[in-house]
């Protein structure tokens, strides 16, 4: 049996960046990851809505924490009674999970924005909370090198809460409505920018095709699909880690594989259940908390544009989509009744959806005809404070298919996100109707947590070992040769999507990994 | 091979949706790998030489039908005979057929259709399906703008609390979703574009994985 350096759990966006990292200074790695490998081409077929069994509507019940699912993708995502979780009936949590090689960045939008240091130093700037151990500038090199292999999207701003990166530059125009929109929210302190976004290469933007090749390619990756982790081990007479057992996903038999090394790269909270499970690197008692996402409220504002109406936009009106950084918050001594802020992104030249036109029968059909093309959507990303107080644990009256214990949450929002998504949607509709569009809905009730698919916390960075579970390495504090990459690391998560941040720690991590052992201090 | 030809010449469009969902918590998988797939030849073919004098016949995959195509909805399953025949009403109602030849919810078979997703579905909906039509016994043309007022009002993110406005609200997306995603809807003029243009969905539909 040959003997590996480092093993890592999870092959997704913080998995495949650590593999890739490690395997191209040497490292031998072995890679677990809890699903198949699947074949895009041979998995999918083209099929029409009316042949699926139940029309398009899916399963009744199947998926029922899964919004984004529909009957056409069910068997991508984690079957909820394969492995469930369990939360109080009025705490409703929805956890959406994947499990093959690629992981979640198989699926992911791929907006890719870099925090700012309103995140990673969020205490100094209202109080709140704690700072990140680390600022943008520490980060900064890392970023760069993560865009450059995601090859992001976007066009420079020179904004202080969404700093630049290294990007592919987007030159296409703005549309007429953006423009309007983008004017009407000068007097608010609004700024409108272009989507950034990971343009992969070809069909996807995922470790399946960035960055797991180049590192199969060095002959130092080993990847062991359908190996679904449940404990790390522990040497008694160390205190280090030694190796992890795992089970076979289709015989469901017991294994045990060595290394010198484990880093856990599950998705946030597989990643802490495989901890707390292990009963690891909980000395801080942090393990679990400080839960946190993003919350979600897709349809926030929909609101049509009057020229646009009946098919008779001129070119250039409408089309294309857009992105309103955080505009709250930004100056200290804003009176609000919340702190941080949300970002919008919005697309221009839709149909409105059926539901929020008050006809039915024929009428709504003209309704439908009469406003095709002519709409604005825009989905609010409200950052949520991280708070000790919503966490997950180990459930022990529940396991999952291969007999490991399941997860339980408590996890609410609070005033805070409720008043900042008031504000919000309240703001972002008065500068549409400044913009002369007419408002079609508008919705400023968050989506349960969990939603946004950007689960943080749970396992975070402290230089302090009694507030974090990690060092500002990723490291654990507890275990020395134990690191975890993934989003549970993050101290707080602003308002941008987290994968380009998780796939610049997990190299940063790594490259300390590697420093590490070639000083021989692990 | 009419439906193969169909298949080929529908309209790629977007994955049906059944419920509203983000652009940008939308894995964008299916949203920009819209493309079918056929037409390439598997990678490695590896060609297996009969045994002498047995014919080298190809096998073929065979065009066949649906479950559905080929007979009618037994039932009403779940609903009484007077909820099945309130429901059959209101699809009438609320997705009446088009004059460019598109079907209505009856001619695409959506109360057989509601009547077999309810009969699966989880307890909560069934009980908003029954109370629903139960509030509207005796639902006709004549008083129809007065039953179905509650769908004039301003759509608010809570569900009314009134059982019968929150059926109808239901009702409506799903009486017109299971119509838009009918096979007579598929076949009809007014898929094609023109008047009352709904493109049937196609998408990329995942095979249970190993």
């Amino acid at each position: 049996m040959q003997d590996y350096d480092v093993l890592i759990v999870g092959s997704g966006a913080s998995g495949g960046m650590a593999a890739h990292t490690l395997t191209k200074q040497g490292v031998k790695c072995l890679m677990l990851d809890a699903g198949p490998q699947v074949d895009f081409q041979k998995d999918r077929v083209l099929k029409n809505v009316y042949d699926l069994p139940y029309r398009g509507f899916g399963k009744p019940g199947r998926l029922s924490h899964v919004f984004q699912a529909n009957e056409f993708n069910a068997n991508q995502w984690v079957d909820e009674q394969e492995v469930p979780y369990t939360h109080a009936p009025n705490e409703p949590y929805n956890w959406v999970r994947v499990r093959m090689i690629g992981g979640k960045s198989n699926f992911w939008a791929r907006m890719s924005f870099r925090l700012s240091d309103y995140e990673f130093k969020a205490k100094d700037f209202d109080g709140f909370g704690e700072n990140w151990p680390i600022d943008h500038a520490e980060l900064d090199p890392f970023y760069t090198r993560v865009e450059e292999i995601f090859r992001v999207s976007g066009r420079k701003e020179g904004l202080k809460q969404l700093p630049d990166g290294n990007f592919v530059p987007d030159e296409s125009p703005d549309s007429g409505a953006a423009k309007r929109m983008a004017e009407a929210g000068k007097s608010r302190n609004m700024t409108f920018t272009k989507i950034r976004r990971s343009l992969g290469n070809g069909q996807l933007a995922s470790s399946l095709n960035l960055t797991l090749p180049p590192a199969m390619a060095t002959g130092n990756l080993t990847i062991v699909p359908n190996a679904v982790a449940r404990e790390i081990s522990i040497d008694k007479n160390t205190g280090l880690v030694n190796g992890v057992y795992y089970v076979d996903r289709k015989s469901k038999r017991d294994l045990f594989a060595k290394a010198k090394y484990v880093i856990v790269a599950a998705s946030c909270l597989e990643s802490t259940r495989l901890l707390l499970n292990s009963k690891i690197a909980n000395s801080s008692g942090a393990l679990g908390h400080y839960l946190h996402d993003q919350f979600y409220i897709t349809q926030s504002v929909v609101a049509a544009v009057p020229e646009a109406k009946n098919g008779k936009a001129p070119r250039g009106l409408m089309g294309g989509a857009g992105y309103i950084p955080r505009f709250q918050n930004l100056t200290q001594g804003e009176k609000r009744n919340f702190i941080r802020g949300v970002a919008f992104d919005f697309s221009t030249g839709g149909s409105p959806d059926p539901r929020i036109l008050p006809a039915w029968g024929t009428e709504l059909e003209e309704m439908i005809n009469t406003y095709r093309g002519s709409t604005i959507s825009a989905t609010c990303m409200g950052e949520v404070l991280p708070r000790y107080e919503n966490y997950c644990e180990i459930d022990k009256t529940t396991v999952d298919a291969y007999g490991i214990p399941v997860l339980r949450f408590h996890c609410k929002y609070t005033d805070n996100e409720a008043n900042m998504a008031k504000d919000s949607v309240d703001t972002l509709a008065e500068v549409c109707k400044d913009a002369g569009f007419e408002i079609l809905s508008k919705n400023d009730k968050p989506f349960p947590p969990g939603y946004s698919i950007h689960e943080l916390g749970t396992c975070r960075m402290s230089d302090d070992p009694k507030k974090g579970v990690l060092n500002r390495w990723n490291q654990a504090h507890d275990v020395k040769n134990l690191f975890v990459v993934d989003g549970s690391s993050f101290v707080t998560g602003g308002t941008q999507n987290p994968t380009i941040t998780i796939m610049a720690l997990a190299m940063r991590a790594s490259e300390h990994l590697v420093s590490q052992k070639r000083a021989g201090k692990l | 091979m009419k439906r193969r030809r169909f298949l080929q010449a529908a309209p790629v469009a977007a994955a049906f949706v059944p419920q509203q969902q983000p652009a940008s918590a939308q894995p964008p998988a299916q949203q920009q790998q819209q493309r079918p797939q056929g037409g390439q030849p598997p990678q490695s073919q590896q060609v297996i030489q009969p045994p002498p004098g047995v014919a080298n016949a190809p096998i073929v995959h065979l065009d066949t039908v649906m479950p559905e195509e080929a007979g009618t909805a037994v039932g009403p399953k779940f609903f009484t005979a007077t909820q099945f025949a309130t429901l059959k009403k209101l699809c009438a109602i609320l997705m009446p057929a088009g004059a460019n030849g598109a079907p209505g919810a009856v001619d695409a078979q959506v109360p057989e259709f509601l009547d077999f997703l309810l009969s699966q579905s989880p307890a909560d909906r069934q009980q908003m399906y029954r109370a629903g039509l139960d509030g509207l016994k005796g639902l006709d043309d004549s008083n129809a703008a007065k039953m179905l007022a509650p769908l004039k009002q301003t759509w608010t993110y809570d569900p009314p609390k009134d059982p019968v406005a929150k059926f109808l609200r239901q009702a409506k997306l799903d009486v017109r979703q299971a119509t838009l995603n009918s096979r007579e809807w598929a076949k009809s003029p007014a898929s094609g574009g023109g008047g009352r243009r709904a493109a049937t969905g196609a998408g990329l539909y995942w095979n249970t994985l190993d």
